[in-house]
């Protein structure tokens, strides 16, 4: 085979063994609400104007109106750092109008929201 | 007059011309001179109001920016890498002092902190050498050893706020403001600027005029598409895929290589836990991130769980079961008509080439370091007192690399040469600049021993 032939067929086959590229998501966690906002680009923050049970949020920005669904999957963290406290895992019945969070959104569903929990 | 007042007087003039010695001439004033040096600054000295460690914890400037087992065992008792064997809030789920210490493996949670008995990994410490050359891709940064090492938006001026959380805590609660206190922006901006500006600042531009028949042979199997085919994954021996294989602007990629198959790795009789390490992603992929190799031979050990000890074992790896069957390996392969099968001279031969390009790059940077000691320099974020003895460092480096193998003799001649009139530079007053031209003409000599000289 030649060296050119090798370079063509490498070429093919190394875009779909090369991973893509990524931030890590589990320090998140650990970052209280407004701790470094706009790095992640998908993210936004507000506070929740209105939720349903089923986890349909609406939640007020700088820039307007975030509408989202929280997921099964969609991971809720509870921020208690104003109250020196580990960030606890949250439930949806969590979420209040009127709290500040902090979201992840993808596809219209959110990854993750962290909610800051007054003292 | 006698003896005892001539030797207060000869003593007096000595101190009077000590101070008159000209104070080292400053870098050049600008703002990013200045984030440089503040970065510096909180590298190695910011502790985040947390337990003591900093940044230069575990990238040491004197030690290429990493940590292995015999550098850890010269280090003191209280030194803060070891708060997990001093602080008691620090003693269970966050560092394996033994694996530490006999491995060079620190511990990290890259699945969350939700389990920390058994939801782990352990790795080596991943030098921060040339990073400006390393970690960018079209996909984005890719940092750290499975290339998702940062969190926000995954960039090297985020990746110290991962770190903070991981590895300063002062408790495994990991409470922002309690257990630590998080960089500020600026404070992360000086950090990415010191962090970009150590080491090389490009990749080098293969093929060299090496003089070594056995360097350079090796040079041809590592970017020989048919026997070595390194060339595709370290382009240049850098951290960067090829253009030719990946597309342009691939750069650093991640890849599931294998590694976590290897048998008989160092630990595996240790009798500690050592979970299985998925790389990339929660839960990860089994991929991690391409390092560059033109700083391998003198940051051992190899792969993301140290378990290779040695450069030829590095290498020697891409012949054996465990790449071959991997992902990355049977692509390869498939690819290129079969698997990586060089022989025990082959293998060699690239070392040999790996260690020669290894040795050129401490050459480079002690050149730099001793030419601003002759000229009574400071270099942005060095310290003017340390640019000789890290000069002296990199110099027993190339010495290391190339004499463990019996390479280029009369390079590491003149290399003991450069060593010895270096290492006196610390010691003395009046001679400093005297002493490092002498060492940068016998690094040259070595230079020119190794390659053709440009000029």
């Amino acid at each position: 085979m030649s060296a050119r032939a090798t370079r063509a067929i490498l070429c093919a086959a190394a875009l779909l063994v090369a991973g893509a590229a990524g931030a890590h998501p589990m320090t998140e966690k650990y970052l209280p609400v407004d701790a470094y906002p706009g790095w992640d680009r998908g993210t936004d923050l507000g506070t929740v104007q209105s939720i349903t049970p089923g986890g349909a949020m609406v939640v007020r920005t700088d820039a307007g109106e975030v509408r989202t669904q929280i997921a099964p999957s969609t991971l809720i963290w509870l921020d208690r750092s104003r109250s020196q406290q580990a960030t606890q895992d949250g439930r949806v019945s969590d979420i209040r109008p009127g709290q500040r969070v902090e979201i992840k959104r993808r596809d219209g569903y959110c990854v993750w929201v962290k909610v800051a929990v007054q003292p | 007059m006698n003896h005892r007042c001539l030797r207060v007087g000869a003593g007096a003039v000595v101190v009077l011309l000590a101070a008159c010695q000209t104070a080292p001439i400053e870098p050049e004033p600008g703002p990013q001179q200045a984030l440089i040096d503040r970065g510096r600054t909180l590298f190695f000295e910011e502790t985040f109001a947390g337990n003591g460690r900093t940044c230069g914890s575990c990238h040491p400037v004197d030690n290429n920016f990493t940590i292995e087992p015999r550098f850890i065992a010269g280090l003191d008792a209280s030194d803060a890498l070891f708060v997990a064997e001093t602080v008691p809030a620090l003693a269970e789920g966050f560092e394996n002092p033994r694996l530490m210490r006999d491995f060079g493996l620190i511990l990290e949670n890259l699945d969350g902190f939700g389990d920390l008995a058994n939801v782990f990994t352990q790795r080596g410490v991943p030098h921060t050498l040339g990073m400006r050359a390393s970690i960018a891709s079209r996909d984005g940064p890719r940092t750290g050893w499975s290339g998702d090492g940062a969190p926000l938006d995954g960039s090297l001026r985020a990746f110290s706020v991962g770190a903070v959380i991981q590895h300063f805590t002062l408790t495994t609660r990991r409470i922002a403001g309690v257990d630590f206190r998080l960089p500020e922006a600026d404070e992360l901006d000086a950090l990415e600027a010191f962090m970009l500006a150590q080491g090389r600042q490009a990749d080098l531009a293969l093929p060299l005029p090496l003089k070594g028949l056995r360097a350079a042979r090796g040079q041809e199997i590592f970017n020989d598409p048919t026997s070595g085919k390194c060339f595709g994954c370290h382009v240049n021996a850098g951290a960067n895929a090829s253009p030719l294989v990946f597309g342009p602007g691939a750069g650093n990629l991640n890849f599931n290589t294998g590694v976590e198959a290897l048998p008989d790795r160092p630990f595996d009789r240790s009798g500690e836990r050592v979970p299985a390490d998925d790389g990339f992603g929660v839960p990860g992929n089994g991929e991690f991130n391409t390092p560059p190799l033109v700083e391998a031979a003198d940051t051992a050990p190899f792969f993301h769980n140290n378990s290779v000890d040695t450069l030829e074992g590095a290498v020697a790896f891409y012949n054996g079961d465990a790449f071959n069957n991997s992902p990355a390996g049977q692509l390869l392969g498939g690819a290129t008509g079969g698997p990586i099968n060089l022989d025990a001279t082959q293998v060699e031969a690239v070392a040999a080439f790996l260690r020669v390009i290894n040795a050129l790059e401490n050459i480079r940077q002690a050149r730099e370091l001793l030419d601003a000691v002759r000229a009574n320099r400071r270099l942005p974020g060095r310290l003017f007192d340390q640019q000789a003895p890290v000069a002296v460092a990199e110099i027993e480096d190339a010495i290391a690399v190339l004499d463990t193998v019996a390479l280029h003799p009369r390079a590491v001649a003149a290399l003991r040469e450069a060593h010895r009139r270096a290492r006196s530079i610390g010691s003395s007053t009046f001679s400093r600049s005297r002493l490092a031209r002498d060492a940068l003409r016998a690094l040259r000599d070595a230079e020119g021993d190794l390659t053709e000289l440009s000029s």
